[in-house]
């Protein structure tokens, strides 16, 4: 960095394409050539209160010229000393710290004939506050949820965990957006290979720019072609807190609510929190109804495939006449009913994420009941079919985590093909294979198909 | 050699698993009529002596599998012919369980499907999931043990709700005498005790303090799958009478098709026919495995992946010429095969234990 | 590059099983045979016919522009020198591929169990799709054909109503008893080699029979009943079991659970009767001096429930008369079928199996000439029953009308 203070605000001014909103204030005193200064902020990311009484506490005339300050050194010192009176401060040379601070939103001070800058906290955007979350909404427990802001996440959990082996560490990870992560995990009771594995993974991202978690995910999970998800991802500061006392480490990023969890186990996505919260017995009850709704949807149309094309043998026999007779006037085989079903299904879901609030309602009922409906009329498909992909729907649904339902999706439809070429043996080979992919998936190193997880040694 | 580990429970489940393939529904034994039961338990009896030696053999030997600690105790020469030939074996047997699977799927339900199909299917599925290593592989037999244990309770229950067990049909014990019995043993000895010695391609991968756990848990498994055998053998001949018994080609199938719950739950065919087919395509499963790894000792190959694909090529190959039809494949399978396999499952090991017993008295003096 | 020929390979042989599907069966391809008929066709070959379930007619609810003409079940027949051959070729005439796992009743003509039917089972026991638990009848006094084409009234499909009038009678009147093929097949391999197979009988208006109008009416004009059993020997039809008899070996035989018997009281004959809940026969065999010697032994439980006399239970020993009448009446029963089983020299109550089971070496010594030495052998009865209530009223209100 240079000395002169002209050449510094240029080469500012420069770098940010004279953008308007990089303020730049000039302190001059005539009788005093060297007391010349110049503070830069960027006014839609800084807090203009603080900025303010920055200014104030420094540029104050009674302080800054009291005896106490001569030379140049010991005057971008005093002014330093003077501003983290109000918030946090420090010098520095480096020009791309210097940058890095104005456009985070701190407040940068030149002094001409001074080699360093000092950078004074500064930063108030505008966040949303903290509201209710909108996805793993729970009937008991806390309804907050995160926000964008990441300050406001680490709050968020911090105030939870009041514990001084909460440990946190920064990285700044975007080649462009230099986005703030967050890794925080107790100190004693996370593995400490895997936070180690986890630094050095994050530090290995090599991307333009981090918007949102998901991106960190593909980063961070092991090299495997796999529809399963192999971090956790949750909106809920309870869920990151229980986690991590588990043993497990939180990456939040800044500009997402969702916090991501590793390393974490393929049972992990159907708990809920309020298991925890509610009645033990019911709870260990209704996550078996999970799993079974997880099976459901997973298997429900591959089942009804092979035992109408290849056993019909194993339907009872008045369900069977009926099913023929419904069958009766439909043209397509079972194979092809299925899959247009469970194609149709599939858009109108897509459909339903992305209608505007007003009209969603409307359409549900037109899309469900009545295309159902006017479909098995107009013989185009069975009756039983409509049932069957409403309750693989449903049950696909059960299952507390977004993210283990789509690749329910992808799983499905492998196996109804499965099924119609070779039936239930087909099916049993499919899960074969799906069971030994699942085996073989590791999440961080560790076994992702298991129900135990390994915890460091010691408590916090 | 393979650097997975195992967990306890994982080798108990594989081994079980391993055990009860096939034979569950097929049945063994069925010579000895209405005490096919009895036969199946008594054949624990030299089971239990094979499994010692197996034991002894692993406790001299903890850090190798049978493929390599071959050429230790009879040396290079002799060893690497002798791996050589094992793996040829697991070659083989591998090759037998997995053409039974498509000819018993075959007969009781894809008559019209060509067998070449389902051995390609099941072909790629025997690919992948040895391919994906010892663990993930014990892993999913664990789940699937699980799962043929829910069905088998369901299924017991279900016969017992139908009313159609009639324990008169054990009856009367014995009744041909004892010589049956024991003329029975060599059989239900053969298969599935015998088969054992796959065990010791694995046994090093367990984790484990010592080596007394693990034969321990070793010879736990055999005991209790020779139970669950003999259970259902028992059950099998209650319901169907030893006539129908000896006569069907799928006694676990022939006794779910009878049952009958207030006229709505029939037909649970699905029960037998899962069971029947995970633990039969497990078994070759770990069959396939043992040869894979011990083709890798042979070519002292880091792990087993680069050689899954060939082999997985060769088994598939050959279940489709090593037998004409269903009839010959059982014949050589169940009838012929117990003599072949003699000398790998029991000669061999024994002698093994012979030789590597006098080495190391000779080391200590 | 070797990476690449190994996926190749691996392709060419996932591909394979994707050529088709060749066991697919959609479902309206299939005719749901819902019970068979054989009868014997001349030249030594077999008639089958085939009760078909019309769907469209059948089921309830929602039918998606269906067939909805015709009646429930639809019949086809055809002849083969097997029984297979014959289905294969009433190919020529179903619409649809005929589908046997829902099979549930199998009727045999009386001809053909006249001349012999102990070949014709195979069939059911070998293939993979028949069920071992369909019931097996004899038409009695005709055709199984005819049998399988009648229309049945309460009941949609008739296949399902003969196995209910079946299943009925044998639980709650108890002169036959349910018996299904693998039940055929063991009583053909066991040692009696003697079979009991309950008849069906179409009485009335035979003509009318297959016809809609049959069930359009409160009196079908013509109906099957359940009549009687026949007993056969080495697969040959040789006499029908009815009434009195028919039941005493029911009682024999342990298979008694449910039935009415009338016995005699106050001097009126058939005045009281009585309901079986429970019968239990337990049968015991001795040697003495080389001859053999069963002792049938029957538990029996019921209650009043009418009442035809003014017999007044509140008096000692009132129950006691009355069930030592009982006793008397199910003895008689029991010894009369026994007398007539021992006369036709036909073991119908299952003792050789029995002495096979317990005293093995004796049964060997004796099996080859079983129906003799059965004939031979002593068979006594002693029954004990228990009257455990009589119904809401203690008399009759015929007591207290005055003469």
């Amino acid at each position: 960095m240079d000395k002169r203070l002209k050449l510094n605000i240029d080469r500012l001014q420069q770098a940010t394409g004279q953008s308007p909103d990089y303020v730049i204030r000039h302190y001059v005193r005539d009788k005093e050539p060297c007391l010349t200064a110049a503070v830069a902020y960027n006014a839609n990311l800084s807090n203009r209160q603080a900025i303010d009484d920055a200014i104030a506490h420094m540029f104050d005339e009674n302080r800054l010229f009291a005896p106490e300050q001569k030379e140049h050194h010991n005057r971008l010192h005093w002014l330093m000393l003077q501003a983290s009176l109000v918030g946090s401060a420090a010098k520095s040379s480096n020009w791309k710290a210097v940058i890095r601070a104005v456009v985070s939103g701190d407040m940068i001070i030149f002094l001409e004939g001074s080699s360093e800058a000092i950078i004074v906290f500064a930063q108030g955007m505008e966040w949303r506050t903290i509201t209710e979350p909108t996805t793993q909404v729970t009937i008991r427990g806390p309804k907050d949820s995160f926000t964008e802001s990441l300050s406001t996440n680490v709050s968020l959990v911090r105030r939870r965990v009041k514990n001084e082996s909460l440990w946190l560490e920064m990285f700044s990870i975007g080649q462009i957006t230099e986005t703030d992560v967050a890794m925080m995990y107790v100190h004693g009771i996370a593995d400490e290979s895997i936070v180690e594995e986890l630094r050095r993974r994050l530090h290995e991202i090599r991307e333009d720019g981090i918007l949102e978690s998901g991106t960190i995910e593909k980063h961070l999970q092991d090299k495997k072609l796999t529809p399963f998800p192999t971090l956790y991802n949750t909106e809920r500061p309870d869920s990151v807190v229980g986690h991590l006392m588990d043993g497990r480490i939180a990456i939040i990023v800044d500009g997402t609510p969702f916090v991501l969890m590793a390393p974490v186990t393929f049972f992990q996505f159907f708990q809920s929190v309020e298991d925890f919260y509610q009645l033990s017995d019911i709870g260990v009850l209704i996550r078996l109804l999970r799993y079974v709704g997880y099976l459901i949807s997973l298997l429900l149309p591959a089942l009804y495939i092979a035992a109408m094309t290849f056993h019909q043998e194993m339907i009872p026999t008045p369900l069977l006449i009926s099913l023929v007779a419904q069958r009766e006037g439909v043209p397509f085989p079972v194979i092809i009913e299925a899959l247009l079903m469970e194609l149709s299904f599939e858009l109108m879901r897509e459909a339903g994420v992305r209608m505007p609030r007003a009209v969603g309602q409307a359409v549900s009922i037109v899309g469900a009941l009545i295309l159902g409906q006017a479909a098995v009329q107009a013989g185009i498909v069975s009756a039983a079919m409509v049932i069957i992909v409403a309750a693989t729907g449903i049950a696909s649904f059960t299952a507390p985590a977004f993210n283990i339902a789509i690749s329910v999706r992808i799983l499905r439809f492998v196996l109804m093909i499965l099924s119609s070429v070779f039936g239930l043996f087909g099916i049993l080979i499919g899960l074969f294979i799906l069971t030994a992919h699942l085996s073989s998936l590791k999440s961080i190193g560790l076994p992702y198909f298991t129900f135990q997880f390994k915890r460091g040694q010691g408590k916090g | 050699m393979e650097t997975g580990k195992m967990s306890k429970l994982q080798l108990f489940s594989v081994m079980v698993m391993f055990e009860l393939g096939g034979v569950i529904a097929l049945g063994i034994g069925g010579n000895a009529k209405q005490d096919t039961w009895l036969a199946i338990l008594l054949g624990l009896v030299p089971g239990l002596c094979i499994l010692f030696v197996y034991g002894k053999l692993y406790t001299l030997y903890p850090k190798d599998t049978l493929t390599t600690f071959i050429p230790k105790i009879v040396g290079p020469y002799l060893g690497k012919p002798l791996v050589f030939i094992y793996s040829v074996h697991f070659m083989y047997q591998a090759v037998r369980n997995f053409r039974g699977i498509g000819n018993v799927m075959s007969i009781a339900v894809y008559d019209e499907t060509p067998l070449i199909a389902l051995l390609a299917l099941m072909g790629i599925a025997l690919m992948y999931i040895v391919y994906q290593g010892i663990e993930a592989m014990s892993r999913t037999i664990v789940t699937f043990l699980i799962v043929m244990a829910i069905l088998g309770v369901i299924g017991n229950l279900f016969v017992v709700f139908s009313g159609i067990i009639d324990v008169k049909n054990l009856l009367p014990i014995l009744e041909n005498g004892w010589k049956t019995v024991i003329n029975t043993i060599p059989l239900t000895y053969f298969l599935p005790y015998a088969e054992l010695v796959v065990v010791l391609m694995f046994f090093p991968n367990v984790q484990a303090a010592s080596t007394r756990p693990v034969v321990r848990i070793a010879a736990l498994a055999a005991v209790f799958s020779g139970f669950v055998l003999s259970y259902t053998m028992a059950l099998n001949t209650a319901v169907l009478g030893p006539d129908l018994l000896s006569r069907s080609t799928i006694p676990l199938l022939a006794t779910t098709s009878k049952i009958n719950i207030g006229d709505f739950i029939q037909k649970t065919d699905g029960i037998s026919l899962s069971t029947l087919v995970i633990s039969y395509f497990f078994k070759a499963v770990v069959y396939f495995y043992a040869a894979v790894a011990a083709v890798s000792d042979l070519w002292n190959l880091k792990g087993i992946r680069q050689i899954v694909v060939p082999i997985g090529m060769i088994v598939f190959f050959s279940s489709i010429m090593i037998a004409e039809n269903a009839v010959e494949n059982y014949i050589e399978g169940y009838v012929i095969n117990p003599y072949v396999a003699f000398p790998f499952q029991t000669a061999i090991p024994i002698v093994l234990l012979i030789v590597a017993w006098m080495r190391k008295k000779r080391a200590a003096a | 590059m070797r990476n690449r020929l190994v996926y190749m390979l691996i392709l060419m042989v996932a591909a394979l099983p994707m050529t088709g599907c060749w066991n697919s069966r959609e479902p309206k391809q299939l005719a749901i045979v819902m019970a068979l008929g054989i009868d014997k066709a001349p030249g030594n070959k077999y008639k089958v016919s085939f009760q078909i379930a019309n769907s469209g007619q059948v089921a309830p609810g929602i039918v998606a522009g269906g067939s909805t003409y015709g009646a429930p079940v639809m019949v086809y027949s055809g002849t083969g020198s097997s029984i297979y051959e014959a289905i294969r070729k009433t190919s020529r005439s179903v619409p649809r591929q005929l589908f046997f796992a829902h099979i549930r009743l199998v009727v045999i003509g009386e001809s053909l169990a006249k001349s012999g039917m102990q070949e014709i089972f195979d069939f059911f026991d070998r293939s993979r799709e028949t069920r071992l638990t369909a019931m097996v009848l004899i038409a009695r006094g005709g055709d199984a054909e005819q049998a399988v084409r009648t229309l049945t009234p309460l009941e949609k499909l008739p296949a399902n109503a003969v196995m209910g009038k079946m299943m009925h009678s044998s639980r709650l009147w108890s002169e036959n008893f349910t018996v299904y093929i693998d039940d055929v097949i063991n009583m053909m391999v066991s040692e009696e080699n003697v079979l009991l197979i309950s008849g069906v009988k179409l009485a009335g208006d035979k003509g009318m029979s297959a016809k809609k109008e049959n069930v359009e009416q409160t009196n079908p004009a013509a109906i099957l009943n359940i009549s009687g059993m026949a007993v056969m020997q080495e697969g040959k039809l040789k006499k029908w079991l009815d009434g009195r008899l028919a039941r005493g070996v029911i009682w024999a035989r342990n298979k008694m659970e449910s039935s009415v018997m009338t016995i005699d009281a106050m001097g009126k004959p058939k005045s009281v009767s009585i309901e079986v809940s429970r019968g239990k026969t337990k049968v015991k065999t001795q040697f003495a001096n080389g001859q053999l010697r069963f002792h049938f032994h029957i538990d029996a439980e019921g209650f009043i429930t009418e009442l035809q006399v003014p017999f007044d239970m509140t008096k000692p020993g009132g129950i006691d008369s009355m069930e030592k009448e009982w006793a008397e009446t199910i003895r008689d029963e029991a010894e009369a079928a026994i007398k007539q089983a021992q006369s036709e020299k036909c073991d119908m109550l299952g003792l050789g199996q029995m002495l096979r089971r317990e005293h093995p070496k004796q049964w060997n010594k004796r099996k080859d000439d079983w129906n003799n030495v059965f004939a031979d052998s002593e068979i006594t009865v002693t029954v004990h029953t228990e009257i455990r209530h009589q119904g809401l009223r203690n008399k009759s209100y015929l007591s207290n009308i005055s003469k």
